[in-house]
């Protein structure tokens, strides 16, 4: 038995800020020696009214639309977000709802960031193999921009929200061709965001109870906060290693992988990245100047967004890599048969809170 | 490598005059050492000597010559 990925659709909200917005906050200097070191030169923002939810609700609307798919075809709907529409229910609950999904749909959250597309993949793929489903749905979306502080420089300019939606099923062939995964949790600290669950519920039980020691390099601690450096050096650590073991583990080697996609975090990484890991640079696409890091959606947003013109004519091996908060990260080598990735598209709606 | 020839590269690395950096040079007065100047020695001295320094030591560092201390085994 194996697994088919019959298609990845991705959508960004319609709202975007580019060095404009940034000069007019920071100064021209300073914006443009941000956009410099971060890549991002545009990134998509959604309305106050837009979630992660709605968005990858358009992601799989557009998958019905353009693969002829109907909300009968799935059993399964797995939803991965660090901001979702409410503490409870799950995302997935409403998602099955909205969607129209059968009630035999089992549907639920998962917790993760930067590392959730290949995680996504490894869960709804096990689903499949295990006997008990035989299409489902992985949706991938976060709307960090609302959890952003806008004074915050190393977030602010960096955040773009957007979502996307694939379809696995059962086949007697197999897309999935191998994985890795690991967790640090030692990095908690370095890329959270402290108040708002039921550790810190609220400003007044930080600043009495929490732990100094924790978070003593946080300013806005009801927004997200990156340590840049930290983040940075456990990428250097722990990333090229995804790749070579998966390489490993699935008998290939670099040249076999026709694009590497990873996790947009920053440019300087991302460069960087690739040139330790010795990868032709031209193997690796960037979307991170169009959409910003869009958290554990970008790495099939960049392929999506590159790679979708390229893949209606021929069958692609893509490495996908996700890394950061957590620290959890994950990487999985997939071939995408012809015409598996839709081209992104644009959220128009969110002028009124909630369907 | 030589302490002279890895100055030179940090003043490359953080957008500095050449020649304008010395071993007593503080970091504090040099204006392109903020967060993006530390990610560059991060990306710098992993680049030159495969070496992934920890935040925390970097975070120690005072002048050049502290930068230079933490890759010291990598020096002649």
């Amino acid at each position: 038995m194996g697994v088919l990925i019959k298609a990845i659709s991705a959508v960004v909200p319609e709202n975007h800020k580019d060095v404009v917005e940034l000069s007019a906050k920071f100064g021209e200097t300073e914006a443009k020696r941000t956009i410099k070191n971060t890549g991002v030169k545009k990134r998509h923002i959604s309305d106050p009214h837009t979630t992660a939810l709605d968005l990858g609700e358009e992601a799989c609307l557009r998958i019905f639309k353009e693969k002829g798919y109907s909300p009968d075809d799935f059993q399964g709907l797995i939803f991965i977000s660090q901001t979702p529409d409410y503490k409870l229910p799950a995302s997935a609950c409403i998602l099955q709802d909205r969607l129209g999904l059968s009630k035999n749909t089992i549907a639920f959250d998962v917790n993760l960031g930067c590392s959730a597309f290949p995680y996504g993949l490894a869960i709804a793929s096990s689903f499949i193999n295990s006997g008990l489903l035989e299409r489902i749905f992985l949706v991938v979306g976060d709307t960090l921009s609302k959890i952003s502080h806008p004074d915050d420089r190393s977030t602010y300019p960096l955040f773009g929200d957007g979502a996307i939606a694939v379809v696995l099923e059962k086949s007697t062939q197999n897309d999935i061709l191998g994985y890795d995964f690991g967790t640090d949790g030692s990095g908690w600290r370095n890329l959270v965001l402290p108040i708002g669950q039921l550790r810190n519920p609220d400003l007044e039980v930080y600043k009495n109870f929490s732990s100094k020691k924790d978070f003593e390099k946080i300013k806005h601690p009801e927004s997200i906060f990156m340590d840049g450096n930290e983040i940075f050096t456990f990428t250097l650590k722990e990333v090229p290693g995804i790749i070579r073991r998966i390489l490993e583990n699935s008998d290939k080697d670099k040249d076999s992988v026709d694009y590497f996609l990873f996790h947009q975090a920053n440019l300087f990484i991302l460069n960087h990245l690739i040139r330790k890991a010795k990868l032709p640079i031209d193997k690796c696409p960037v979307s991170i100047d169009d959409y910003g890091n869009t958290s554990g959606a970008s790495p099939a947003l960049t392929a999506c967004a590159r790679l979708a013109e390229i893949n209606s004519e021929k069958v692609l091996t893509t490495m996908f890599v996700g890394f950061g908060v957590g620290y959890s990260w994950g990487g999985t080598l997939a071939s995408l048969q012809k015409n598996t990735l839709l081209p992104i598209s644009i959220y128009r709606g969110g002028k009124t809170n909630g369907h | 490598m030589k302490r002279e020839e890895v100055i030179t590269e940090i003043e490359t690395a953080l957008n500095a005059e050449p020649n304008s950096l010395t071993v007593l040079r503080k970091l504090k007065e040099i204006e392109t050492y903020d967060s993006v100047g530390q990610l560059s020695v991060i990306a710098l001295f992993d680049a030159l000597f495969d070496t992934v320094i920890e935040p925390k030591d970097l975070a120690e560092c005072k002048t050049i010559s502290d930068l230079l201390n933490l890759v010291k085994d990598n020096l002649s």
